[in-house]
């Protein structure tokens, strides 16, 4: 006689029999077999509704598939998804004069990239001279509808790369790296904001992360934590600030201190690095990926994004559907981008994301969906080192699915190259 | 590859070198990625659930089906793997593609090299909910009153049918009462 031990090794050892399979293709097939069958079901509704009301009675055909109940609880569609996602006005109705079409490329056929806003009217950019290399800063203003070119970015070395840019009073400053060496090496770099001669201002042998200039230094921290600053008149040593031991940069004058070593670990401890004065930061219990500025921070709990003021003071839930840009949900000092999740592929005039006003809970439609997907593509600099005060993308550009037999289905997209629309959000009154 | 300027491509490079790990934040945020993650584990569930690969596959691309289209309520729950796992048993106690079924009965096990091929024969002679109850009792390793609520019938049932598959496959009932 067997006994139960026998049937679970059975059931166990059967189950390494199966042939491994492909599976989305056909869920993609099926799924779309679905929403056919849906959309004929509704018709034939209709169809009934117009038979009866002329007198006739129609039986028609149910589903002869028996659908199973959901496993867990649900509440029923319609009110979820519209609670997915707030009700935004598009940028363009809300924030007209921050709205901008910046050519993707320049008169000399570089791609350029927004890095910043500069002041209401004028939007940094940089020219890659080819893939990836910095090769020019630019401005675009938007009241003259043109570009200027403020000057170029030196290369130093053999496979030197610019990495973050800042944007102070005076000067624009950034550091450039030879990220293909494994020893830590980087040079600081300014240049006047009205354009000129880039201007080398020192290098160190450190792990730079992040960078800022103020009136007489250009100050960095590096990757393991610790704030230093070099003077601009050059010449100088590396100078580490007293105090900023684990500290990491934002936007100046603040650094943040951390609960972990990753850089998406929440941050919990802001130091105004000018004044001396530290906050901590009021953490609810399963927050991740808590980012702060000044006075706001977003941070992730239980599925939802949260915003709230550093000491925990005026905390909200967000809506399901707006999800974080990455590490780059912040932007500027009280503004904050979040891609926007509707699971109704039907649905039109689905902004890409939302641009959320921290101060007063406005939020503003970026870009539009294409029709049948559910993503769509913007972008917030990943070369400013602060958070950046623009958010652009390509308006002309659409995104389609492709479905292939055994890749499965992929999102791609096709027109588009010639502008970025641009949210410049130093445009906004406040 | 080499720098952090922006562009939408260098997003993704940045976040493959720097960011990779962040790309959920707490959310199961792609349908597709469950696909990923989950299809191999689904199917050999499906495959002990219905007895033979193609039946298997079957089961799991229609629940799956079902479980993208309601993704999003589902995921909020945290448990989509519970969600699907129980649309396939019930689909497939259900008599879900009964045409098959006569087919597929007679079929010649698949496996190998199975310690006892002679019950897992059996296994497949029994009717579909017994045999259900037996996968999410052994298999799956649920308690009786869970099985009870997933097939939607009382626990007395679920240890009835448990107690007559176990009869048919000559299984001593050595832990039955502590279920």
């Amino acid at each position: 006689m067997r006994d139960e031990q026998d049937l679970i090794q059975t059931l166990r050892a059967a189950a390494d029999q199966v042939r491994r399979s492909d599976l989305a293709e056909g869920v993609a097939r099926r799924r779309r077999t679905r929403r056919t069958r849906q959309r004929v079901q509704v018709l034939l509704a209709a169809v009934a509704v117009v038979a009866i009301a002329g007198g006739v009675t129609a039986v028609l055909p149910g589903e002869d598939r028996q659908q199973p109940g959901p496993a867990v609880e649900v509440s029923p569609s319609p009110s979820v998804s519209e609670a997915l996602v707030p009700a935004t006005k598009p940028v363009a109705e809300l924030w007209p004069q921050a709205m901008l079409k910046v050519p993707l490329k320049n008169p000399d056929g570089w791609k350029t990239y927004p890095v910043t806003g500069l002041s209401a009217t004028e939007v940094l950019l940089v020219a890659n001279s080819r893939f990836e290399k910095a090769g020019r800063l630019e401005t675009y203003d938007s009241a003259s509808g043109r570009s200027r070119v403020l000057g170029s970015i030196p290369s130093p070395e053999k496979k030197y790369y610019p990495q973050l840019f800042a944007v102070g009073a005076e000067y624009i400053a950034w550091f450039g790296e030879t990220p293909q060496d494994s020893d830590d090496w980087a040079d600081f770099w300014i240049m006047p904001r009205q354009g000129g001669a880039a201007r080398r201002v020192g290098e160190v042998d450190a792990d730079v992360e992040k960078i800022a200039v103020t009136d007489g230094f250009v100050v960095w921290s590096v990757r393991k934590g610790g704030v230093y600053r070099m003077p601009l008149s050059g010449g100088g040593a590396a100078e580490r600030l007293p105090g900023t031991d684990g500290l990491h940069l934002t936007a100046w004058p603040w650094a943040a201190g951390r609960a972990g070593e990753r850089p998406d670990a929440n941050q919990n401890r802001l130091v105004n690095l000018e004044t001396g004065q530290s906050f901590d930061v009021s953490l609810p219990a399963g927050v991740e990926a808590m980012q702060c500025n000044a006075q706001w921070c977003v941070g992730v709990l239980e599925g939802h994004v949260i915003v709230q003021r550093i000491d925990g003071s005026e905390r909200k839930s967000l809506p399901q559907g707006l999800r974080p840009n990455r590490m780059r949900s912040l932007m500027g000092d009280r503004y904050a981008v979040f891609k926007v999740y509707d699971p109704d592929r039907t649905k039109t005039d689905v902004p890409i994301a939302v641009v959320y006003d921290l101060a007063t809970g406005v939020s503003a439609g970026i870009g539009r969906r294409s029709a049948g997907v559910l993503s769509g593509s913007m972008t917030v600099s990943t070369s400013s080192s602060s958070p950046s005060t623009a958010v652009y993308w390509d308006a002309d550009q659409e995104s389609y699915e492709e479905c292939g037999k055994t890749t499965g289905c992929a999102v791609k997209t096709r027109g588009g190259g010639k502008e970025y629309t641009v949210v410049n959000l130093m445009a906004v009154t406040r | 590859m080499a720098s952090r300027l922006s562009s939408v491509s260098n997003d993704l490079l940045i976040s493959c070198n720097r960011l990779g790990h962040l790309s959920f934040l707490g959310f199961v945020e792609d349908f597709d990625e469950f696909i990923q993650a989950r299809g191999d584990a689904l199917l050999r569930y499906g495959y002990v659930l219905a007895g033979n690969s193609e039946e298997a596959v079957d089961l799991v691309q229609e629940a799956l089906a079902r479980l993208g289209d309601a993704w999003f309520r589902v995921r909020k729950k945290n448990d989509p793997e519970g969600y699907v796992r129980t649309i396939m048993v019930r689909l497939h106690v259900r008599s879900w593609r009964r045409r098959h079924r006569e087919e597929l009965v007679a079929a010649v096990p698949e496996h190998g090299g199975l310690g006892d091929g002679g019950l897992w024969a059996a296994l497949q002679e029994l009717p579909r909910k017994q045999r259900a109850v037996l996968v999410l009792r052994y298999y799956e390793d649920l308690p009786d009153q869970e099985i009870a609520e997933i097939l939607g019938v009382s626990r007395g049932t679920v240890r009835g049918q448990a107690a007559r598959a176990l009869d048919k496959l000559q299984i001593e009932r050595a832990f039955q009462e502590a279920r």
